[in-house]
């Protein structure tokens, strides 16, 4: 089966839409979202509405769970409801040939919602917390920095961004996880119109320096 | 937030086309599905391409594990040899006409998922499997021991634990060490086994206020829906199924 992970929207309407359109090219079996919906642009609403109409399975981010300044008070009462009672964490636990592993998808790491679980980590802490959620493949967001890293027969994915990335490539990004009887991990990026959502930042009492780490992904 | 679970569909499309009628409206937040797509009607194919194309979370049932390996055995209990002998020509049938994509996919599903809430500042964990935490075809009825029942869910650290399986729907709450701890059968909605021919199902509602300690906290709501029930047996009869599956359908 293929699973698509997403995380990171940070209420960037632009970005989302396109990734709509781009991962129904890949008829997914199934759609998780990581986490951190809103924050740093003016449609929080627009994305979360459309992830519950979707019925996306999505965990909470440490964004979602923030309440004061301007890009969490757009949200309206009824969605800071449905922020507020997202799970934390989702495992996925297979039994495939008789063999036991576990999926576990999280926002920062499976321990705090906004611990980084970034690319070179030491790889014997990253073992540690594995071994602690009783992970097989571990799947995160929060740094907006996607890599795939293999540790003896384990696997560290972060998924990247949608709507926010930071690793100089201004396009959204998500993965493609394939289960047969091993894994497999796409990374698909996706151009979208970022100067519409960089636009939205200048136009709004946001900084307009989120607008400029938009179209230049830092 | 609301989430809808269904599950044992069982190759019956126009259950699962009503359900998904039923189930729309209501607007839940999330849709998970317990699994046993196929077995014992003629559309395990266009069963799991609805739920495939609709992304809808679904875990293996007894049935789909075995349709899955393309094995002769679905893991089921049959009491009689009648009922064994139905039970042989239902999955020599499933295996002949399920085609290999939509094994594949039987194949690769996850056997259990877990939802890791943290609600007032406190840890909530919603298990959903098939049969049991166990074993993908053990039966939880509702009048199994108590103890027994609690330790199965304290081992599998769930405090809600919901499942299918059965076809019988129902709602236990148990109590140890000052939590309260939730067994919920969500029903069937392709072949119910509660002298009720309707589909059924269970919306889960979990808010600001859900925790272990507030036994009314965690509200579970049975949905019953009407579906095509002779469409549906009528299809078995066309078949080469046994006529017995049709009579089952009316009967509920």
């Amino acid at each position: 089966m293929k699973i698509a992970l997403f995380s990171d929207v940070h209420a960037n309407l632009p970005a989302f839409e396109t990734f709509l359109k781009d991962i129904d090219r890949h008829q997914p079996d199934a759609v998780y979202c990581l986490g951190d919906l809103i924050g740093y642009n003016i449609w929080p609403n627009e994305i979360i509405t459309e992830i519950r109409r979707r019925r996306i399975p999505t965990l909470a981010g440490n964004h979602d769970l923030k309440v004061t300044g301007y890009a969490y008070e757009l949200v309206n009462a009824d969605n800071r409801k449905y922020l507020e009672n997202l799970p934390r964490y989702i495992r996925l636990e297979f039994q495939l040939n008789d063999k036991l592993f576990f999926i576990v998808l999280a926002h920062g790491s499976t321990r705090s919602i906004n611990e980084y679980v970034l690319e070179d980590l030491d790889e014997s802490y990253v073992l540690e917390l594995m071994n602690e959620a009783n992970a097989d493949v571990l799947c995160v967001g929060h740094s907006h920095l996607p890599y795939h890293r293999v540790i003896g027969d384990r696997h560290v994915i972060n998924t990247g961004s949608v709507g926010k990335p930071k690793d100089n490539d201004p396009a959204g990004c998500y993965v493609l996880l394939e289960v047969r009887d091993n894994i497999n991990i796409e990374f698909v990026r996706f151009n979208y119109d970022v100067e519409r959502a960089a636009k939205a930042i200048e136009n709004s009492p946001l900084p307009v320096e989120l607008a400029d780490r938009l179209r230049k992904a830092y | 937030m609301k989430i809808a679970l269904f599950s044992d569909i069982h190759a019956n499309l126009p259950a699962l086309e009503a359900f998904f009628a039923d189930v729309e409206p209501r607007k839940p937040d999330a849709i998970y599905c317990l699994g046993d797509l196929v077995g014992y009607n003629i559309w395990p194919n266009e069963v799991i391409d609805e739920i495939r194309k609709r992304g809808i979370p679904c875990i293996t049932g007894n049935y789909d594990f075995g349709i899955g390996r393309h094995s002769d055995d679905c893991g089921c209990a049959y009491k009689t040899d009648e009922e064994k002998a139905m039970g042989k020509i239902s999955i020599a049938y499933t295996n002949e006409v399920v085609k290999d994509e939509q094994r594949a996919y039987l194949r690769t599903l996850p056997a259990h998922i877990r939802l890791e809430f943290q609600l007032n500042d406190d840890k909530l964990n919603l298990l959903l499997v098939h049969g049991s935490p166990r074993k993908v075809n053990e039966y939880l009825f509702e009048d199994r021991d108590e103890k027994s029942m609690l330790r199965i869910m304290e081992q599998a650290d769930a405090d809600i634990l919901c499942f299918g399986h059965t076809h019988q729907p129902y709602h236990r709450v148990l109590s140890s060490n000052e939590q309260f701890y939730h067994a919920i059968n969500i029903g069937s909605v392709g072949k119910p086994k509660d002298k009720d021919p309707r589909g059924g199902y269970v919306l889960l509602h979990i808010n600001e206020n859900s925790s272990k300690t507030n036994k009314d906290s965690i509200q579970v709501e049975f949905i019953r829906f009407e579906y095509d029930v002779e469409k549906a047996a009528k299809a078995v009869e066309d078949s080469p199924l046994p006529n017995g599956y049709a009579e089952m359908l009316r009967n509920g």
